[in-house]
């Protein structure tokens, strides 16, 4: 079991893209403990039922499948001063705040992702967590794949064929 | 000429008027129009910012008033990539 936290992007992409007619992110559900910040909680309520993905987010928040954990802002403002939104800056804040009792955040955002090599954090990004659900046995690579093709139209080329070469050699 | 089809402002109408307290302001069609072009100028700048990894999806979302889920939908809709890698 995997204990991540997702970023509002990374959990946009996994909810918005289907995979045999199931939003991806249900393919990892069984296989991880998913908390999100008050901040991402409050950005899906807000935009009600207007949107599909956002209204499955909506029912995964409300049957407690996300957990949804406060965070406390640290003593310094460091955070305030990158151009990150307040989804962002709360799931970094979750994560140190939460420390050891985390395996990832998941974010598919540069800067969050730089500032949260900085902060010392572990984090990956959304095709990289396939990878490691491969790599954990909690997907067949073949379904990964599939996943994969799923989501491509949020990535760069580049990173949809280094992760299916990376596939590939788990398989 | 800035020109927006007919389809993004209508959806950047409603995310206008949905910022606006009825009877706050008197949305004159030309006011309206300004707003519209405002909004998508912003949108514009804000959208270069997060291609070049100098802001986030939530950022460019907070900056314009709406959840990233809106942020995402209307980037999708201009055909622009949603992830900044």
């Amino acid at each position: 079991m995997l204990r991540l936290i997702f970023d509002s992007n990374s959990l946009i992409t996994a909810c918005k893209c289907h995979y045999q007619n199931l939003p991806v992110l249900a393919y990892f559900l069984k296989n991880c403990e998913l908390t999100v910040p008050l901040a991402v909680k409050m950005e899906v309520i807000d935009i009600g039922s207007n949107y599909a993905d956002a209204e499955y987010a909506r029912q995964l928040l409300e049957t407690g499948k996300i957990k949804v954990a406060n965070c406390s802002q640290p003593p310094n403002d460091i955070l305030n001063h990158y151009k990150i939104g307040s989804g962002e800056r709360d799931a970094i804040l979750l994560c140190l705040q939460m420390n050891q009792n985390i395996d990832f955040l998941v974010t598919d955002d540069r800067l969050a992702y730089i500032v949260c090599d900085r902060l010392g954090i572990t984090k990956i990004l959304f095709l990289d967590l396939i990878v490691e659900f491969v790599r954990k046995n909690f997907l067949v690579a073949d379904q990964a794949k599939e996943i994969v093709h799923a989501v491509k139209s949020r990535y760069p080329e580049g990173f949809i064929y280094h992760t299916l070469r990376i596939l590939e050699m788990e398989s | 000429m800035a020109i927006v089809s007919f389809d993004r402002k209508e959806e950047v109408m409603k995310i206008i008027k949905s910022k606006i307290t009825p009877g706050e302001i008197d949305l004159s069609p030309i006011l309206l129009e300004l707003l519209i072009l405002g909004f998508e100028q912003k949108l514009k700048e804000l959208y270069e910012d997060f291609q070049r990894g100098e802001s986030s999806l939530g950022y460019l979302a907070d900056q314009l008033g709406i959840s990233p889920w809106e942020a995402v939908h209307l980037l999708e809709k201009r055909g622009l990539r949603t992830t900044n890698l």
